[in-house]
């Protein structure tokens, strides 16, 4: 009998392979080889070497780490290579990793194992990991409005929030303290956010600066009440969905983002990653991430060209628009327009 | 005029004939009143290299003054011979293969859907729009020659003709180096059966065939053999020269070095992917499939590759024109795309600042993609169109 090398070659695609206990076809197998080959390529352009082997490591480590996620969330082989592919290539990455050897990774790999220990209902050590991200830096206080939503939903215990709030508390008090006398010449550092709509340039000459510290309070203000208004419903049914966690972590990320003085363009790091795991939970939304990319992307483009091909204000705007539709999301899920529309 | 009257196969009434005879003057009418113009190409390129092959003859294509695909040249040379203006003949030339296009559209419009009135409608749109005018009949560029060759190419395959196909496809790469932006189609095809990897054969063959009468006058066979590479290298001044694509978002004037490797190995990560997925999806092969991934890649693949001119959606434009004609309700997306890349035009021809922002086109453009690949996803999971894991795949393109 003669053998077609095409029909060969097709079915060696679609071949199923057994290593260990894991399962896996040729396709999924050599796209996996590929893409990590497309993705240290893709960081070559920029290195006068070889890519600097902390932040190559970092980020396959990020990578793997979102498609471990994916896994447990939804067991679909296809999709946990796509996030794995995504996360490999994605634009941000490269920027902060390889030009700009920033540090943003390191924030987006504790997020990742912090969603992983939630899943695995490790909740202490869930918390460990959020408090730390807390402590770190203000940029993760979205983390703490979620987890109150999580306390709401009897995801966490109160001495857990309570660590959490000490630790969101803590971080709040030391921003306000170092920022009363900041003396910055602007709010906001290539991320597109309120101040590039309603003027970036900060107050000069004074003892505080008080747009800064009105955007401090109000982030505060604004996420607590975007978190009461939640809990006006029935706090999402039974139970927190993979899906409506990533949505909520994106929402309370961004809002945060929106109006937190002093940020700059590695804001969005997170939620660009949080974005694409979005995206495989919910494929449907995937202007979500497609659009993120680009408000994230421009603001690094502006801080390595030091202008922007268009006006920031219009990724502000789009930021907006993802904010609020994913905020009319999840008032939706929680039953609180139902409820609105019953009371009128 | 409700008779019907016969042309050889073809059959038609007597209005419609009308009708495409009207359309077919004034579409010649408008292209011979600016043949006139003179664009910057010509004087620059076009010009000195028919002096270079008026001096030289044939023998002058042993020389490196072209950077131009060798069949491109031949055309060239031809026209040195002939007892005319060269700029007159060159665009009369391409101006013929507009009619022929246009004519080829109607006929894989009334392919696919059966209408004769949309395939007259096709004939005119594709006539009268406004790149196809200002491509041959004024800029003297001629994209018209290798979209012919994959218009026929596409034809020939949704025919199930795949060695016809497939040899005018490996036409289409020998003058120019834009076919491979669809070429990932072929790739789904395969995986799909249509067509086997002998059928590959057919690209390089007709690479070779194109460069051997180069070769025969003297120029290096290495020369000749790199000369897309050559051309690629080209054009290092702007990501994105007045093409609405992913650059004109992020910033087009730098790390001009940087990101022409960063956009390369980026599309093939995302075409990787594409790729992978749609592999996956057992469907029926219909024309309206291959029109749909033809449109689809050629569109993704431009978005993110560096150094884009903006004629490059030429052949997309031709092959959405085609889609509408089958899916009445994209029409928007039709509108959309075949006026964003006259800014470029207008741009190029007038050298005045466009009025509109390359930006603004590009986020339109980005939309426009993502309509197309919506409109491929839910044909993927169309039920109608799926295959059971049973099921054998038919080796032919479905109507």
């Amino acid at each position: 009998m003669r053998m077609n090398p095409d029909e060969l070659l097709r079915a060696l695609l679609f071949r199923e392979f057994r290593f260990g206990r894991y399962t896996f076809d040729f396709l999924e197998a050599l796209l996996a080889v590929c893409i990590t080959g497309v993705g240290y390529l893709l960081r070559t352009p920029f290195e006068a070497g070889l890519p600097h082997w902390p932040f190559l490591l970092a980020e396959w480590y990020l990578a793997f780490a979102g498609a471990v996620l994916i896994w447990r969330y939804t067991e679909s082989r296809k999709k946990t290579i796509g996030t794995y592919s995504i996360l490999l290539i994605l634009p941000t990455v490269i920027a902060d990793g390889a030009i700009l050897r920033s540090n943003a990774c390191v924030g987006a790999v504790l997020m990742i194992c912090a969603l992983l220990l939630l899943e695995r209902e490790e909740k202490w050590l869930f918390t460990a990991v959020a408090a730390a991200l807390l402590l770190w830096s203000v940029k993760y206080i979205g983390i703490l409005f979620v987890c109150i939503v999580l306390r709401q939903n009897q995801r966490l215990k109160s001495t857990q929030l309570l660590l959490l709030l000490a630790a969101g508390g803590a971080r709040f008090a030391y921003a306000y303290r170092s920022w009363l006398n900041a003396g910055y010449t602007l709010v906001t550092f290539h991320w597109p956010n309120i101040y590039e709509i309603v003027g970036k340039e900060a107050v000069q000459g004074q003892l505080i600066d008080p747009i800064a510290l009105v955007g401090l309070f109000l982030t505060a203000g604004l996420l607590l009440m975007a978190v009461w208004l939640f809990g006006q419903g029935k706090l999402f049914g039974l139970g927190i969905s993979a899906g409506t966690l990533l949505r909520l972590f994106l929402f309370f990320g961004l809002a945060a983002g929106y109006f937190l003085p002093y940020m700059d363009q590695s804001y969005g790091y997170l939620y660009c990653i949080t974005g694409v795991l979005y995206f495989m939970l919910e494929p449907g939304e995937f202007f979500v991430p497609v659009l993120l990319q680009i408000v994230t992307y421009t603001g690094y483009q502006e801080c390595l060209n030091g202008e922007s091909m268009m006006p920031m204000a219009v990724f502000s705007g789009i930021q907006f628009l993802i904010m609020a539709y994913l905020g009319v999301r999840l008032l939706q899920e929680a039953g609180v327009i139902k409820i609105c529309r019953q009371k009128n | 005029m409700k008779k019907e009257i016969s042309i050889g196969t073809y059959r038609t009434e007597v209005s419609e004939l009308l009708f495409l005879a009207v359309i077919t003057l004034l579409a010649a009418g408008v292209r011979i009143s600016v043949r006139s113009f003179i664009a910057e190409d010509w004087s620059v390129y076009w010009s000195h290299w028919l002096s270079e092959l008026e001096a030289g003859g044939f023998g002058a294509l042993a020389d490196d003054f072209y950077d131009y695909a060798p069949p491109v040249m031949y055309l060239l040379y031809v026209i040195t011979l002939l007892p005319m203006n060269a700029m007159t003949a060159f665009k009369g030339f391409c101006c013929l293969l507009d009619f022929a296009g246009a004519a080829l559209i109607a006929g894989m419009v009334k392919e696919c859907t059966g209408s004769r009135r949309k395939a007259h409608l096709a004939y005119g749109i594709f006539l009268f729009l406004p790149t196809v005018i200002l491509n041959a009949a004024v800029w003297s560029q001629c994209d018209i020659i290798y979209t012919l060759l994959i218009l026929c190419s596409v034809c020939f395959l949704m025919k199930n003709k795949t060695w016809t196909g497939m040899w005018f496809y490996g036409a289409a790469f020998a003058v120019k180096l834009q076919t491979l932006f669809i070429f990932p189609f072929l790739v789904i095809l395969w995986v799909r059966r249509k067509v086997d990897l002998k059928h590959f054969i057919t690209i390089p063959v007709m690479y070779l065939a194109g460069i051997f009468p180069a070769w025969l006058a003297g120029r290096p066979f290495a020369e000749l053999i790199g000369i897309y590479a050559f051309q690629g290298s080209k054009d290092r001044w702007s990501l994105s020269i007045k093409f609405p694509n992913i650059y004109q978002i992020i910033g087009n004037n730098y790390f001009l070095d940087e990101y022409v490797g960063a956009g390369m190995y980026l599309i093939l990560g995302i075409l990787m992917m594409v790729m992978f997925y749609m592999a996956y999806q057992r469907v029926q092969v219909t024309k309206e499939y291959v029109i749909l991934l033809v449109i689809f890649f050629g569109m993704l693949t431009t978005y993110f590759i560096p150094h884009m001119h903006e004629r490059y959606l030429y052949l997309t434009d031709a092959f959405l024109l085609i889609y509408i004609m089958i899916r009445t309700d994209r029409f928007f997306l039709f509108i959309g795309a075949s006026f964003l890349t006259v800014v470029g035009y207008a741009q190029y021809l007038t050298k005045n600042e466009p009025n509109v922002s390359y930006g603004a086109l590009a986020f339109v453009q980005l939309a426009v993609l993502i309509q197309i690949g919506l409109d491929l996803y839910h044909y993927l999971h169309n039920p109608a169109y799926s295959l059971d894991s049973g099921e054998e795949e038919e080796r032919r393109i479905l109507g």
